[in-house]
This record gives structure tokens, sequence and C-alpha cells, in this order.
């Protein structure tokens, strides 16, 4: 079996096994393969892309022990046909999926003697089994784990390989590991699997979706230049890649407040934000944006544990606009639109999106890509928050609470300009993982800040000039 | 399927109700077929997310044969009539009018 990385001397190592599943084979689905190749673009820091979930059991109910947390990982698994799939080869040398019907899980349980320490054990836990790479072909795709204080486990750690789950699919499996620790049981289980979507996606109903969606792509980087962010300005810093990160009270109500007061979705606020200010700081009159899709709009799709999660375009071009008094709040109709179609999109073969990237590259005689992408990973379709809309004083003593900060480096990203949103009502939390070639960390934090104040200022009813966007990212003010 | 150059015909009675119950299939029934029907706001104030719009695409693709156009801006501005005209310079017919 496999040996038992990630248990230190005080863990004790215990035995998920399972058996009577489905097993098969079959292509990777298009998520699958579109992580695949960001994986490969990214090794050997492909750790990168590992999801972790700590799910709290000593808050509430009956104690949990040991025995019970294994019956309920084994259903876990046996419920879930993406949680005992590996990579494999395929006859023809192409990376495929191989379902397993049975075989046996390792959970590692660390003992934890302080009571007041164990929420801290397990975030510690599952930094170590999500730190390291996964063995795609070699290694189950989650890492089990558990926290024990006086023989009751406190907490249960997932360490999710992205080519199993993406976040949608990681909150089914906490959700479901929930229900089955206390119940025995999580009730119907997804009726889509990894294994038929693959097979569906290689048959002919997905070629010509797949092809609809890479046409939407064709025509919106035909509209948009090759790339955002074209040329270094700086020599990158070591580690050449830093996360910028801002934490906001204002941003959520200020978003809300748009969103209805101009019928368009929350995301698309933010989206339409990042993308305007990164237009105007790189000079281009069209800003062509990566949000990553969830692909999960579809009823059948909600629940599945996989990754479905593919990249989108949305182009959005700016308007005419020689007198400057366009404002960015003119904006927001056209770019909720022109994501909709976006996000429609973005269900595509990506060795088919390669083969038309090259193409349009070989055409214009440089690379095309935009290098700049958007993930929402904020899970549900949200309402505006009830209170009604802020006034601009209220969103001015929200914003004396916003910090902003430097969390994380890492070597290598394959984008240029990456922005991430977390967060709930109360707080909206924006990184930006940029290259500091072409965002220096100082151009990082004017861009967060840019993007907090133009949403903002919006919502507070004085929205910004498109023409003095670029002011916004000017780095006197970000000292001021 | 009405001749060409003809406008289109003001009698899109039965395409308007199984449109309106395919939007309010896409919103999980938070908004009533007949609640659409009578609609005159954009679909977005009727309470219709864009997950429904993405679903509501799905359904229009598989129910009438057409890829209904989300970047349409009409959709948004014109609400429910909107999308009508949409599908119906489409070419998305009732079934009377289907040969």
């Amino acid at each position: 079996m496999d040996p038992v990385t990630g248990a230190a001397a005080r863990d004790a190592v215990l035995a998920v096994p399972f058996a009577g599943g489905r097993s098969g084979t079959a292509p990777l689905t298009w998520g699958q393969r579109a992580i695949w190749h960001a994986i490969g673009r990214t090794a050997p820091n492909d750790h990168y892309f590992n999801l972790g979930r700590v799910l709290p059991l000593a808050d509430r109910g009956a104690p949990v022990d040991a025995a019970r947390l294994v019956a309920a990982l084994t259903s876990l698994v046996l419920r879930h046909e993406a949680l005992r799939t590996r990579l494999t080869a395929l006859p023809d040398g192409a990376p495929g999926q191989l379902l397993y019907g049975e075989g046996r899980f390792d959970l590692i349980v660390r003992e934890e003697p302080d009571p007041a320490r164990t929420a801290r054990a397990a975030e510690e836990l599952l930094a170590e089994l999500s730190g390291r790479r996964f063995g795609y072909a070699d290694e189950w795709p989650v890492r089990l784990g558990a926290v024990r204080c006086a023989g009751r486990i406190t907490h249960a750690v997932l360490a999710l390989c992205h080519l199993a789950s993406d976040g949608h699919g990681a909150e089914v499996l906490v959700r479901d590991l929930r229900l089955l620790v206390r119940r025995g049981s999580a009730g119907p289980v997804s009726a889509r699997t990894p294994l038929e979507l693959a097979r569906r996606q290689a048959g002919e109903a997905g070629r010509r979706a797949g092809e609809a969606a890479l046409a939407h792509w064709e025509r919106g980087l035909a509209q948009a230049p090759p790339t955002m962010f074209a040329a270094p300005v700086a020599a990158p810093r070591t580690p050449r890649f830093w996360t910028g990160r801002l934490v906001s009270a204002a941003l959520p109500r200020a978003v809300d407040a748009l969103a209805a007061g101009h019928g368009v979705s929350g995301s698309a606020v933010l989206l339409t934000a990042a993308a305007a200010l990164v237009a105007a700081g790189q000079g281009h009159r069209t800003a062509a944006v990566m949000p990553i899709a969830g692909n999960r709009a579809a009823a059948d799709r909600r629940t599945m544990v996989s990754t479905l999660s593919q990249d989108a375009l949305v182009v959005l071009p700016l308007p005419d606009d020689p007198a400057g008094t366009a404002v960015f709040t003119d904006l927001l109709p056209g770019a909720f639109a022109a994501s909709l179609a976006g996000y429609r999109a973005a269900s595509y073969d990506p060795a088919e999106w390669d083969a038309l990237l090259e193409r349009l590259a070989r055409e214009r005689g440089t690379e095309v890509h935009p290098y700049c992408c958007f993930n929402d990973m904020r899970l549900t379709e949200r309402v505006a928050a009830p209170g009604g809309a802020p006034d601009a004083g209220e969103l001015a003593r929200l914003r004396e609470r916003t910090v902003l900060d430097f969390p994380a480096t890492q070597e290598r990203v394959a984008c240029r300009y990456c922005l991430h949103l977390t967060g709930d009502d109360a707080e909206l939390t924006v990184t930006l993982t940029a290259d500091t070639a072409y965002l220096p960390p100082e151009a990082i934090h004017a861009h967060l800040r840019a993007l907090e104040e133009l949403v903002v200022a919006s919502a507070a009813g004085a929205p910004p000039r498109l023409a003095d966007l670029g002011g916004l990212l000017a780095p006197s003010r970000v000292r001021a | 399927m009405s001749a060409p150059g003809t406008p289109p015909s003001p009698d899109t009675g039965a395409l308007r109700l199984r449109l309106a119950e395919s939007v309010a299939r896409a919103c999980d029934g938070a908004v009533g077929a007949a609640q659409v029907l009578a609609s005159t706001e954009s679909l977005a104030a009727l309470g219709v997310g864009s997950l429904a719009l993405l679903r509501l695409a799905d359904a229009v693709e598989e129910e009438f044969g057409v890829l209904l156009d989300l970047g349409d801006g009409a959709l948004h501005t014109d609400g429910f009539d909107g999308l009508v005209a949409q599908l119906v310079r489409l070419g998305a017919t009732e079934p009377r009018w289907t040969p």
C-alpha cells in the first residue's frame, strides 16, 4: 500500500477501507484536463492548487470517536467516485481517469491533549497535508486527517487534490461528511459522475457545446489586445509572484448597493471594476478578463464532486468617450451581459482551447492570452444583505477598518494578474497575486486600493469618471 | 416559420407561455410563470439571478434548438419581452408553426 506520508510521531494511522464500489476507466473530463494543464505549468509548486477543509465535530451533538469517523469516511469515498479516482495513462498515451471499486485510505489521527488547542492543531495538520503536491497516479486524491482530544474526535481534516474537486465540490464533501458522521446518511447523491461526464463530453453533444464555447472565445479574443500586461516594467522580485490582500468591510455593502441599483450581480460589479482598472492602468481601450467559471448552473451539477470549473472569457470594450464624461457605473449593464455570455462559454476541451490560442498567435504574430484572471470564490448566488443602500458616511466609517498587506509570495504562477474574492456579507477579502515584473508590489496594492475606492465611491453616489481611473492607480494616491 | 422579411408575428402567445415556464423552472420556482408573463421590468429586477439566466440558456437551447445570446443587452434592458423578441429573431417558433 501507499506509504503514510505526513504522519508525525505522535499520530496514529487508521485504515479507512472501502469495497463494493463501481470501477472503470475514462478520458479526463474537460475540467480535469484544464486543471491538469495548469498543474503541469505550475509544477513543482503545484501544491498551490491543493484545497483544504476542516470540519469541526466537537461543537455540538454526541461525541464522535474514531470508529464513527472511519465509518463516515468509508461512506464518503464510496458515495463520491471522484475521491477514489486516480490519474492513469490511457492506451493511446493520453491522461485518463481510473476509478477504483475497492481499496484503503489512511486516516492520520493527531492527538492533542490540550482542549483549547484542537482547532489550531487541525489547521496545522491541514497545512501539513495540503502543503505537498499529490502523487496524481500513485496516491488517492484526498488526504484524510483528524484531531483527537481525550478519546474524542474534535476535527476532521480533508486535503484535496484539485484534479478530484473544485471549491464547490469541497463544500459538498464537508456537508456530506458532517451528515454521515452525525446521522449515518447524507441523502441522495448527485446523479452525474466524472466518468459519465467525461464520456458525454467525448461524444457528439459535447463536441457541439465545446465548439460553440470556443467560437465565443475566438470572437472575444479578436476584439481584445493580445494580452493585458504586455511589457515588464521592473526587475522581478524574488520570489517573483506577490500576493497583496485587502480586507474590507465597506466593499460588501457597496457591492450589494451597486448590484441592486443597476440590476446586475455583485460578482459582475467587482469583475467590471477590476477589468476597468486593468485597462486604465495598461492603457487599453478594451479589457479582457478570464473569470474562473464554476460551470455548476445546471441542476445535475450542483452537488457533483469534481473539478468542473474552467476559464471563461469576458471582453469589455470601454465606450468612446471623447468628452470624458462617462462614469464607471455606465459600464455595469453591458459588462453584466458580457460576463453572462462569458460564463456560458466556459465548458470546452482545453486541448482545443490550446490549439485555438496557438492558431490566433500565428495569425496575429504574437502570443494571445489575457493573463488576467478573476476568481470569485464565494460559493452561492448572493442576494443583497438587508439594511438597504449605505450612505457615504457609513461607507467612510467602514473603510477606516480596511487592512492592506502582503500575506504570501510564490515562485511560479502561470498568470500575471490573479484576483481572488473570498468572504461574506460582513467582510470581503480581495487578494491579487501578480507577477512583480509587470505589477511591482506597490502597483499590486494600488490596484486593490483603487478597486475599493472605485466601488465605494460609486455606491456613495459619486462614480468616478472612466477618464480618471488611471489617476486612481497613481502611487502618490496610495501613500496618501 | 414566418416568411423572410416579414416582421415577427405579434401572435407569440404560445411561445411566451412556454418561455415563461422555462424562466420559472430556471429560477427553481422563486419567480412564477404568471409573474414573468405580466412583467415589464428587466429579468434581474424581477429576481432572475445570473445562475438562473445560465440555466435558462441551457433550457432554451434544449427546448427551442436555438443558442440564446446572453451577451445581448436587450435581455437585461427589455426584460421578458426582449427575451421573446430575441427568440423570435433566432427562429424559435411555436409548435403549431413547426412544419
